[in-house]
């Protein structure tokens, strides 16, 4: 093996043990309440690889310092071998942090995002299932279920939750007549009434007995009602249909309301109508099938369901939103600006959606406030945030928003957005944790900041730190092998000093912290003297230029013992 | 006699280049004033720097000086013996040149000033300190236009708006529906070179050397040589194992080390029960002669043991 292939060999080397020590540090240091067990070992696969990342310039050091520092022939030459392998490594070293760098980061950045979410969800699961609310637990121990389903700590939560849901509903039908006690309302009873008289004329006689037989539970008083409820029966009844059969009377009834529900622009009610009908024993009924169908994909116009939250929650996560809606194109010149501003607990990106946590929107003019919406989970698409959210499985349970001043224009249930949910979640994202975006969203996020009212120097100072690392590890190369030809050992080395080379990296470690504070000094001056991405060229010039001193450092390397007795 | 002289000769320059670049690195600690500092400024912090920095400077050059002399001189004891002299003479410039009166005035100088006013966060950026976020429209006649802000550490719902909210100006505070935030932009984030010591209640050696420009000349002198006898005992490690890539290395490591042990007796509990063992054994000195003391018989002892049991090199240049 020449001595080139032997600096690449080494080098290879210590990066691995590096890699291995990390892997175990993270292993030891792994924490249950901490990490959710599911993401365990992809959790200390990328951190060993961020502690990696982190210390790959001193490694680099160590790993040229360690196979110059242990080879054979003169100084000089040692050097002119290693040029190659040293540059190749490095070249290759620096493509990997810079690729790798950003994936590490967000996935990192989004198990403990995901692992912090599942731990409050399950927490506050248990309070509420202590406390009595049962639709919260549910709602917080789906979160959990889509994190981690196999998780062991929800059986004992769902087993609870589960038998006191059982209670809930056996108390519900035990106590039927005060469940189904109405107000009365002479006035709905009225309109439902004028409206059986309408499809009684069409001879639409299911939907007259139905609106009927609603105005009279309504007004149990009104005589007209009730008779028009019998004579629009009896009508069905010559028609076919069997009077006495009460459950199928019933299920008429329920999709006719259901029918009545989706015509009158309420999807979400149609739906929960022909989800439970569909859920008892009607889901071969055509009607059911066709209107359960087109109920749904209106649902999904106007609102979108918990599960879908739920789903991306255990995905990218970032938390404590706080951007300004941009001004759109034309909008902004024609018009006083209109201030947009949106809050959130956490928004969550999936399937080229975005979806927030306790989201708040306020809309301003120059008269002052304009509209002002909180909802507990909104979703935003294609231009527009959906704020109303249902639960799929069961449909009575929807989450509404509450506007405390608006809507300015448009309906209630979403709120027009000139935003592209992809460029929002970018600069969510590098206001929050801008070592999670590639290179090129970086970027593209420094550019926007402006725009969303985010500070953009973190996100340069990010892209500052990230251009440091190829230089880190050109020069950590070139100053390794420097001393490694410098405090060469004379004659044969025996191969047992290689067990000095652990203490040796750990002595290495205030040196490194050193040279990554005075390259954070490089940075922030870069900063200082051009605030903005100009910064970036500033910094590599003063970074080339130590490059530059380090690589001519190398090149004047010679033997201070003199020619070398080897 | 030529090797020595050459050695020590060589150290001055090294010595003068480590001085110019720890000089540097802390003078772009500037970068945390709120605006960019001029000449004049930066050419004061350098020379505070340079003063301040001297005895780190000294160490660095003294650990350096280590290798040469081990390399270079056949006599150990002539070794340790150059060592002295370096260190003595420089600590010994760097006590004196603190004391010139044109020095004194320009390191008691305050540099960048303190600021008159508060600096406001930007308007149009939204700045999160802690869990609390503020967004600012404009400000006009002291008060701040469209204040939107958000309190992630409190409960939902959490976002407050006003259309005007008036800004103290002595505190940047300001009142958005009930709820305090503050608009004062928050200063650079900078981390200084060497950590804070925020962990022990002792203090760096050149933080100690120049709290001691007001006290007599031979308070300083004692609390130097100590420190210097201390470091010229941890000399063996340069020759610790029989790779000197190593011994460079730990070198560099003990080099921290020594200055960490150090900054730790120097802590007030420490040196109250150095001087309770003192005056128990009937020494009525002060903390500094004690801890002075203390580090000056550690080091010697350190130095005899290496002189009495360190096999001596077949190799050397003035073989």
């Amino acid at each position: 093996m020449n001595n080139g292939q032997r600096t690449f060999g080494v080098a290879f080397l210590i990066d691995l043990l590096a890699y291995a020590g990390f892997f175990c540090y993270s292993l030891a240091s792994y924490s249950a309440s901490r990490i959710v067990p599911a993401f365990a070992l992809r959790w200390e696969a990328v951190d060993a690889l961020s502690g990696f990342l982190q210390a790959l310039a001193g490694l680099q050091f160590l790993a040229l310092a360690v196979a110059l520092g242990s080879s054979k022939g003169k100084t000089e030459d040692l050097v002119q071998v290693a040029i190659f392998p040293i540059v190749l490594l490095s070249a290759l070293l620096a493509a990997f942090s810079l690729i790798a760098g950003p994936q590490v980061e967000a996935t990192r950045s989004s198990i403990l995002s995901a692992s912090s979410t599942f731990s409050a969800s399950l927490d506050a699961a248990r309070s509420a299932l202590a406390s009595g609310d049962l639709t919260r637990s549910r709602s917080e121990f789906g979160v959990c279920q889509a994190i981690s389903r196999k998780d062991p700590r929800l059986d004992e939560v769902e087993s609870r939750l589960v038998a006191a849901e059982l209670k809930a509903r056996r108390d519900t039908i035990s106590k039927p007549v005060q469940s189904l006690a109405q107000p009365k309302d002479p006035v709905a009873a009225k309109d439902y009434y004028l409206k059986a008289l309408d499809f009684a004329a069409k001879g639409d006689f299911f939907g007259a007995n139905w609106y009927a037989t609603a105005a009279a539970r309504l007004d149990p008083s009104y005589t007209d009602a009730r008779r028009l409820a019998a004579t629009s029966w009896e009508e069905l009844h010559k028609r076919g249909a069997d009077p006495t059969d009460q459950a199928r009377a019933e299920f008429y009834s329920r999709k006719l309301e259901g029918y009545g529900l989706l015509n009158s622009g309420d999807p979400v009610g149609a739906y929960r109508v022909f989800k439970e009908l569909s859920d008892e024993k009607h889901a071969d009924d055509p009607d059911v099938r066709r209107y359960l169908a087109e109920s749904l994909a209106q649902t999904e116009k106007a609102a979108f369901f918990k599960d879908e939250v739920d789903a991306a929650l255990s995905a990218s996560i970032v938390a404590d939103i706080f951007f300004r809606v941009p001004e759109s194109g034309g909008a902004g010149k024609s018009a006083a600006p209109l201030l947009r501003m949106i809050a959130a607990k956490d928004a969550a990106w999936s399937g080229g959606a975005l979806y927030f946590r306790e989201f708040e929107y306020l809309e301003a003019g120059q008269g002052g406030l304009r509209a002002l919406v909180r909802c507990p989970y909104a979703k935003l698409t294609d231009g527009k945030a959906f704020l109303v959210c249902v639960e799929r499985d069961r449909p009575a349970q929807v989450y509404k928003p509450v506007w405390s001043a608006g809507p300015s224009s448009g309906p209630a249930s979403l709120v027009e957005l000139p935003l592209l949910p992809e460029s929002a979640f970018r600069a969510l994202s590098a206001r929050v944790e801008p070592s999670s975006l590639s290179l090129v969203q970086a970027w593209e996020a420094a550019g926007e900041a402006k725009a969303f009212g985010i500070d953009p120097e973190p996100i340069i100072g990010d892209l500052l730190a990230r251009s440091a690392l190829p230089f880190a590890i050109f020069t950590a190369s070139a100053l390794g092998a420097l001393v490694g030809g410098r405090f060469r050992r004379r004659g044969a080395f025996p191969k047992r000093l290689y067990a000095l080379v652990p203490p040796m990296a750990a002595a290495l470690t205030p040196l490194v912290l050193l040279a990554s504070r005075i390259d954070a000094l490089i940075s922030a001056w870069s900063l200082k003297i051009l605030p903005s991405l100009s910064s970036l060229l500033l910094a590599a010039c003063i970074r080339t230029l130590v490059l530059f001193l380090a690589v001519l450092l190398m090149a004047g390397a010679r033997d201070v013992y003199g020619t070398a007795a080897d | 006699m030529r090797v020595w002289l050459g050695v020590l000769g060589r150290a001055c320059i090294e010595f003068l280049i480590i001085l110019l670049l720890v000089s540097a690195a802390a003078t772009a600690g500037l970068v945390e004033l709120p605006s960019l500092p001029n000449f004049h400024t930066i050419t004061l912090k350098a020379v505070e720097s340079a003063l301040e920095l001297l005895p780190l400077a000294a160490l660095l050059t003294i650990f350096l000086s280590f290798f040469s002399f081990e390399t270079r001189m056949r006599s150990r004891s002539a070794g340790w013996l150059g060592l002295l002299v370096l260190g003595t003479l420089l600590f010994a410039v760097g006590i004196g040149m603190r004391r010139v009166p044109l020095l004194q005035e320009i390191s008691s100088r305050q540099i960048g000033g303190a600021s008159s006013s508060i600096q406001l966060i930007l308007p149009g950026r939204a700045i999160q300190k802690d869990r609390a976020a503020l967004w600012i429209g404009a400000y006009e006649k002291g008060e701040a236009i469209d204040a939107v802000g958000v309190d992630f550490g409190s409960d939902y719902p959490r976002l407050d708006y006003a259309p005007r909210a008036e800004v103290d100006p002595a505190s940047g505070e300001l009142d958005v529906q009930g709820r305090n935030y503050s608009a004062a932009a928050s200063p650079p984030s900078y981390q200084p070179l060497a950590p804070e010591l925020s962990m022990f209640s002792g203090s760096w050696i050149w933080d100690r050397l120049a709290a001691a420009d007001r006290e007599p000349l031979y308070v300083a002198f004692a609390m130097a040589g100590g420190f210097l006898l201390l470091a010229l005992g941890l000399r063996f490690i340069c020759r610790l194992t029989s790779w000197p890539l190593a011994n460079a290395l730990l070198a560099a490591a003990a080099l921290a080390g020594l200055a960490i042990l150090d900054a730790i007796l120097s802590g007030p509990a420490v040196i109250e029960r150095l001087e309770a063992l003192a005056s128990r054994l009937g020494l009525h000195l002060g903390g500094a002669f004690i801890l002075a003391g203390l580090e000056a018989l550690l080091g010697l002892t350190l130095s005899a043991v290496d002189l009495a049991t360190a096999p001596r090199s077949p190799r050397r240049i003035d073989e």
